[in-house]
């Protein structure tokens, strides 16, 4: 790991073991996708909405890289961006808007790549592993498996396994299961899996939420009745029961 | 680094497979590009040496397999920005494709507007002022305005959602051509898409709505009995 060119701050600059620092700026649902999908590039995560944090964030832990929800925070473009006298933090913008101007006018106020709402997990490593070596010529470990409760998951091969049998998961199965394990313990409403997942402009079929989930829980071998994972919660919505040793993987 | 201003339209060497690498040449019309479309790699390292393209964009998942080899050529010994396009969901040949130097990567499937935002900003990146965005653009006869996202038909305007966009570029970009609702389906809507699904012919049916165009005597989209969708040459 490379430190962000142009910093002086003495002891600021990281050690060459240690993390990548990202910062998100981001709603809490989205925001633990990211953050736990991250865990594939062994970065160090802090989530912010509020202003003042992130300006104080910027300055004094330096994040390397941001990731900001461009629909709903897009103010926050210029407060990273004015921690330059740090040396250039990339920002990865995330949109559901498929919206030109949009895109062109983001990309001159400081973004430098854009995720668009659909996205599978595996543009959340891929650009970032793009932007720390373009930005910071650092090369970023990728974590290929990593462990979920009882799953494990192998991002690069595309696996999801459950005591050594392979799930065959689609990326947006494999989407919706992270979105789920990174919320655990709380419920999502089917609108909120649609805005994360789907994004609002996307058409889609109106039941693709429960087709999904039932199609997920069938690989999982998960009863509804009795779920080991996925639990429906009346007039709320879908949630990922918390499992002890989980619930520090998703913190 | 100093940076090369672009003096006339820019160069765009196109490595992919029809039917998509018509509607990435069609989509282009949005900037002040000219195109080339190889057939294979060895034709686009033909092309790199005597056409000099200023941008090469590359299909992964080609059939010809040897498009990472591609990723940052050089011409006159500058490297040549690079777009690769993948299936979603591959992280191995992402990391491969930007290990090699690739610029950007567009996951397949896509729609207009992220090809277009894509190569304007690595343009812009590339050769300082980058290329002029063209908004409106005519599509076999048709007015398309991708900022508003609108088509006009006689005084209407109605509005094209991302999708139906998407099907009328990848239509009128193969003019004459049958294509099958599985190949609709690949390019625009992927794997995740299960057969069968008729996500298809309904995007066709609304967008013929819009364009009031009369199945029965088509002036845009014809149907193929049993095959798919045609797009009918320019009236």
């Amino acid at each position: 790991m490379a430190a962000p060119s142009g910093r002086t701050r003495e002891g600021a600059e990281p050690a060459q073991t240690e993390s990548p620092r990202a910062l998100i700026v981001m709603n809490e649902t989205l925001g633990n996708l990211v953050v736990l999908t991250l865990q594939h590039g062994s970065y160090d995560t802090k989530r912010t909405t509020d202003r003042e944090e992130c300006r104080d964030l910027v300055n004094d832990w330096a994040p390397h890289i941001s990731f900001i929800d461009l629909d709903l925070f897009e103010p926050f473009i210029d407060i990273v961006g004015a921690g330059l006298t740090h040396g250039h933090t990339p920002i990865v913008a995330f949109t559901r808007r498929r919206d030109t101007a949009l895109k062109l006018s983001a990309y001159e106020r400081g973004a430098d790549d854009i995720i668009e709402v659909p996205f599978t997990l595996d543009e959340i490593v891929a650009r970032p592993f793009a932007l720390m070596r373009r930005a910071h010529g650092a090369s970023v470990a990728i974590v290929p498996r990593i462990k979920l409760d009882g799953l494990e998951v192998d991002l690069i091969e595309q696996r999801v396994t459950v005591g050594g049998r392979d799930l065959h998961l689609t990326p947006i199965q494999q989407t919706l299961l992270y979105l789920l394990a990174a919320n655990a313990g709380k419920a999502l409403s089917r609108e909120d899996l649609l805005a994360t997942i789907w994004g609002g402009e996307f058409e889609i079929e109106s039941n693709v939420v429960d087709r999904h989930i039932r199609e997920l829980r069938v690989k999982l071998n998960d009863e509804w009745r009795a779920p080991r994972y996925i639990e429906t919660v009346p007039g709320a919505g879908y949630r990922f029961k918390l499992q002890a040793s989980l619930a520090s993987a998703a913190e | 680094m100093k940076k090369n201003q672009l003096l006339g339209p820019a160069r765009v060497l196109i490595v992919v497979d029809q039917p998509l690498a018509n509607l990435v040449a069609l989509t282009l019309d949005h900037g002040k590009y000219v195109t080339h479309i190889a057939r294979d790699v060895t034709s686009a390292e033909a092309e790199l040496e005597t056409w000099r393209p200023h941008l090469l964009l590359v299909d992964l998942d080609a059939d010809d397999a040897d498009g990472l080899g591609l990723i940052g050529q050089r011409v006159a010994s500058k490297r040549v920005p690079t777009i690769v396009f993948t299936v979603r969901g591959d992280l191995k040949t992402k990391l491969a494709a930007f290990d090699r130097g690739a610029d950007d990567i567009i996951t397949v499937p896509f729609v207009p507007e992220e090809l277009v935002a894509r190569t304007l900003a690595l343009m812009r990146r590339s050769y300082g002022d980058g290329v002029a965005f063209i908004p409106v653009i005519n599509v076999a006869g048709l007015e398309v305005d991708l900022l508003n996202q609108q088509v006009k038909v006689g005084k209407l305007r109605p509005e094209l959602t991302a999708m139906e966009q998407a099907l009328l570029y990848l239509l009128a970009s193969n003019p004459g051509q049958t294509l099958g609702r599985e190949e609709i389906l690949d390019a625009l809507w992927g794997a995740d898409y299960v057969a069968g699904s008729n996500v298809v012919d309904r995007h066709v049916r609304n967008l013929r709505l819009k364009l009031k165009d009369d199945w029965r005597n088509p002036r845009f989209i014809g149907t193929v009995a049993g095959k798919g969708y045609r797009f009918l040459a320019t009236p």
